[in-house]
């Protein structure tokens, strides 16, 4: 009587403390749980292969997510070895391209005879770089890889600011000013002028674009363009002098058409792996949710400087939100 | 970095956006603040916004933007985290 009595008290504080957070404890726990029967959904679906799903988002390919991915893969498998093959998932905005070649490379290592690289949606700037390492690209209809041209992030003394540009950019710019002393506009080009960087800073950033030029043609002309050197240095200038702009959609036939070999996933992986990506933002969702309740009860004690500017709401039960105490 | 009066009243007077006090007030108590903490902020609206407090935090202190893994084997993960040096 007593063992159950407590059970049932601490299936009730349980249920206070969930309704307190505004979900039920375990929904985490249930996704994670989705997530791992879709990742064995995906595996059975491409032939039983080992998937390594790599969801980096918006957080950017660094130094430390080399260090990370070989410590999975080691956690993983024993060592680097002729493995039957390796899909990586892989949803990425971009950040080093050293490291991102270097994940490349780690990658192939632990799948010696074959790797692909599965795109749900994004593998931009940098991760292009990843996909490159890869016998063959897979994506889903609305995939894209981007360009690689590197972005160079420099503070604005002026406007107190980070400002992120591409070495693209400084050919543009150098075009403009010129066409503005051709058009008698001497007083505005001079200014342009005195507003560039020292000159060894501009022909530096200029070629850093040869770093992504190199890293590709590496990559490509080793394998997925194996023995076809110039194949794959036309891919690699595309990819890094070609396009308008850093956020070009690369989707799959214009993969296709500058070289690329890739191909869209047949339906059933298309659903498992948008199935996936859903689980994961759903996950993300709950995460947010929670953060922001906890932001709640931190915002509390913040200075009464500050604390004067916040929304009503979230003055409640502080200590100086006016409310009578007994 | 202690979070002593004056640091408090430097935060303050940091800014006029509120968003970015409120996050440098956050960064100096925890001294590491995620993408997922910026966002539940209260006064941020979207992603271009944690942008720009990222942007703000790694350019007025002695921070930097990083990558953090959140989790591992069966879904590798990671989010971009600030901290203070």
């Amino acid at each position: 009587m007593a063992t159950a009595k407590a059970s049932i008290e601490k299936k009730s504080r349980k249920r206070q403390s969930a309704k307190a957070h505004g979900k039920k404890p375990d929904a985490i726990a249930e996704l994670d749980r989705q997530i791992s029967k879709t990742l064995s959904e995906i595996s059975q679906l491409r032939d039983g292969a080992s998937v390594l799903p790599l969801f980096l988002n918006k957080a950017s390919i660094k130094d430390k997510t080399v260090d990370d991915v070989f410590d999975e893969l080691r956690a993983k498998y024993e060592k680097p070895g002729p493995r039957e093959r390796l899909d990586v998932i892989l949803e990425s905005s971009g950040g080093s391209i050293d490291a991102a070649y270097n994940i490349g490379l780690l990658l192939r290592r632990y799948a010696s005879k074959e790797l692909n690289i599965l795109v749900p949606r994004w593998a931009k700037s940098a991760a292009t770089v990843i996909a490159c390492a890869g016998d063959k690209i897979f994506f889903t209809p609305v995939a894209e890889l981007g360009p690689v041209d590197p972005q160079i992030t420099m503070f604005n003394p002026l406007e107190e600011r980070l400002e992120e540009f591409s070495p693209l950019d400084i050919d543009s710019t150098l075009d403009l000013i010129r066409d503005e002393f051709k058009n008698g506009h001497k007083e505005l080009a001079q200014g342009l002028l005195q507003r560039l960087q020292f000159p060894l800073t501009l022909g530096g950033i200029k070629k850093s674009l040869d770093v992504g030029s190199m890293y590709i043609t590496r990559l490509l002309k080793s394998r997925m363009l194996k023995g076809d050197k110039e194949k794959a240095a036309h891919v690699a200038k595309c990819l890094v002098h070609d396009y308008a702009n850093h956020g070009f959609c690369i989707e799959v036939d214009e993969a296709s058409q500058i070289g690329l070999v890739c191909e869209m996933l047949p339906d059933d992986q298309i659903d498992a792996l948008w199935k996936l990506r859903k689980l994961m933002n759903e996950k993300a969702l709950i995460e947010k949710q929670k953060k922001s309740k906890e932001m709640q009860e931190l915002l509390k004690n913040v200075p009464p400087e500050l604390l004067k500017q916040l929304p009503d709401l979230l003055k409640q039960g502080s200590p100086d939100d006016g409310t009578k105490t007994a | 970095m202690p979070i002593t009066t004056d640091t408090i009243q430097a935060v303050v007077a940091s800014s006029e956006k509120l968003s970015f006090r409120l996050a440098a007030w956050l960064l100096l108590k925890k001294k590491e603040v995620s993408f997922t903490e910026l966002e539940a902020l209260p006064t941020v609206k979207d992603e271009k916004d944690v942008e720009a407090i990222i942007d703000y935090l790694t350019s007025h202190f002695n921070a930097e933007k990083t990558t953090q893994k959140t989790a591992s084997w069966p879904m590798l993960s990671w989010e971009t985290v600030v901290k203070l040096n």
